[in-house]
């Protein structure tokens, strides 16, 4: 190993392999576990710039990595060092409509400061609390106000990459890079789009027995324009949330539309939303799916099938991705055959890393290595995740 | 909502919630400080400086979305337990310092200091 070398290059307050911190960084949010050779926290280009050189020189693995709060292993390392980017977490300069920012600056923490200029990043995964801004580039994250502010690849205005030989790229073509995972570039800075933070927030919760009764609300509310987010909890998930076994739609708008505009129901129900996964996989159904099915018809279908696996599903039905909630060990190759039977694609947001990469369609996944190819040619970053 | 009993550690889940508001991980920025890598070594059996480290304010165990217990004093209780805190903890209890039976002119057989 080249642990001085890495050591004269982040200093030794920056770099770490005893056995506790590799068991640490050993995984991240999936059940995947890995194995970090070392974790280096860089604090500038340039160190990252150099520690990229010894690793191509080595042909050794670099998995970078942000708030670790993945479902797919895509932070997993195997046999890698660790780049862990939670020091360089600051902001850079700053308009009235755009922000750049190192990667691993926190959501709720840009948030919190934009917040005081009437400002916000709208992409908001469940995860805000913790994910990085570096980690939602990297898998594309959309979250609960996709349906009015699409995912992260729509709010970057550019992205400022480390490649494969060390050298320092500036990447215009976002929707190309973003959900990358890693394995194309080591994001270091990346210019955001901003938006203005509503004024007022109003919800509606609409409760139904069975999944064809959807077709009610969701046309309508979609033609809204002042939806923010539609999000749909199915009755096995209400249940474990301590709500009646029904379906509730919850659909968030950006004024006084909804009947619900006390704060702090608001905050309940939002809660209540984010904690569903954790709640869930708390109860044994830890294997979290996200496909995505366009179609409302075709969505109610899939509904109509999940209800007979009997799994709880919950998920963003604006923008057509639900989240399944399997036991860990369950075959899935009926249901991913089912969501391609449908037109529907096996991942809508949280990627493939090592979870879905017998699943990753061939022309992705052709894709991906030719764009791999012009940016790491020499294969060492973040090998073995998605193709 | 009502409030449920804590849950044991063991079935936490990794999903990484707890780090958010957690001081020593915001000021170390090293997992290894924070609440999921804390948890990690208790359900792999490891102990380490970080449970001395934690402020057991318990922020971990407010945004637990599991409700499960954060509570990492039984593990520093478990790195206190050497011969030395045990046979001082002996000491004070029996002769209400740490060294032991205190006579003039003469010097305890065995010292033991923290």
């Amino acid at each position: 190993m080249h642990l001085s070398e890495f050591e004269s290059i982040v200093g030794k307050e920056n770099l770490n392999y005893f056995p506790n911190t590799k068991l640490v960084y050993s995984s991240d949010a999936s059940m995947y576990k890995g194995n970090p050779l070392v974790v280096l926290w860089p604090e500038t280009i340039e160190q990252i710039q150099k520690i990229v050189m010894i690793a191509k020189k080595n042909f050794l693995d670099i998995t970078t990595r942000g708030g670790g709060t993945g479902l797919v292993g895509g932070a997993v390392p195997k046999r890698s060092i660790v780049l862990n980017m939670s020091k360089m977490n600051k902001i850079l300069d700053f308009d009235n409509d755009s922000i750049l920012v190192e990667a691993g600056i926190v959501l709720d923490d840009l948030n919190m400061i934009l917040s005081q200029k009437g400002l916000y990043f709208p992409i908001i995964p469940s995860s805000h609390e913790v994910c990085t801004i570096g980690g939602m580039i990297s898998c594309n994250a959309s979250g609960k106000r996709a349906v009015k502010y699409g995912s992260t690849k729509n709010y970057i205005n550019y992205l400022e990459v480390v490649d494969g030989s060390g050298a320092v790229r500036k990447v215009n073509d976002v929707e190309k890079f973003c959900g990358t995972e890693g394995t194309v570039g080591i994001i270091v800075n990346a210019e955001l789009k901003l938006e203005m933070l509503p004024k007022k927030i109003s919800m509606d919760v609409f409760k139904f027995d069975r999944a064809t009764d959807m077709s009610i609300y969701t046309p309508e509310l979609k033609e809204k324009p002042q939806l923010l987010s539609l999000e749909l909890l199915d009755p096995k998930t209400s249940s474990m949330l301590n709500l009646e076994e029904r379906y509730h739609l919850i659909a968030e708008y950006e004024n006084s539309l909804g009947e619900i505009r006390e704060p702090e129901e608001i905050e309940k129900w939002d809660s209540l939303r984010d904690s569903a996964y954790s709640k869930i996989a708390g109860l044994g159904y830890s294997l979290i799916e996200d496909p995505e099915i366009l179609d409302d018809e075709k969505l109610a279908v899939f509904m109509k099938y999940l209800e007979g696996l009997n799994v709880p599903f919950f998920g963003h039905v604006g923008i057509g991705i639900l989240h399944p909630c399997f036991k860990q060990g369950t075959d899935l190759a009926d249901f991913f055959k089912t969501v391609e039977s449908l037109g529907g694609s096996v991942t809508g947001e949280h990627g493939i890393g090592l979870a879905k990469k017998k699943y990753t369609p061939k022309i992705m996944r052709d894709k991906l290595l030719l764009y791999k190819k012009s940016f790491d040619p020499s294969n060492i970053l973040n090998r073995g995740k998605i193709i | 909502m009502t409030d449920v009993k804590k849950k044991p550690l063991s079935g936490c889940i990794n999903c990484g919630m707890c780090n958010a508001d957690c001081p020593t991980l915001k000021a170390t920025n090293n997992e290894l400080f924070g609440p999921r890598g804390r948890a990690n070594m208790v359900n792999n059996n490891s102990s380490d400086e970080s449970f001395y480290i934690c402020t057991l304010c318990r922020a971990c165990e407010a945004k637990c979305p599991l409700n499960l217990e954060l509570d990492f004093r039984k593990e520093r209780g478990k790195l206190q337990r050497t011969k030395a805190n045990e046979e001082m903890i002996k000491n004070i209890r029996k002769y209400g310092n740490p060294i032991g039976e205190l006579k003039d002119g003469k010097v305890p057989d065995e010292l033991y200091c923290c």
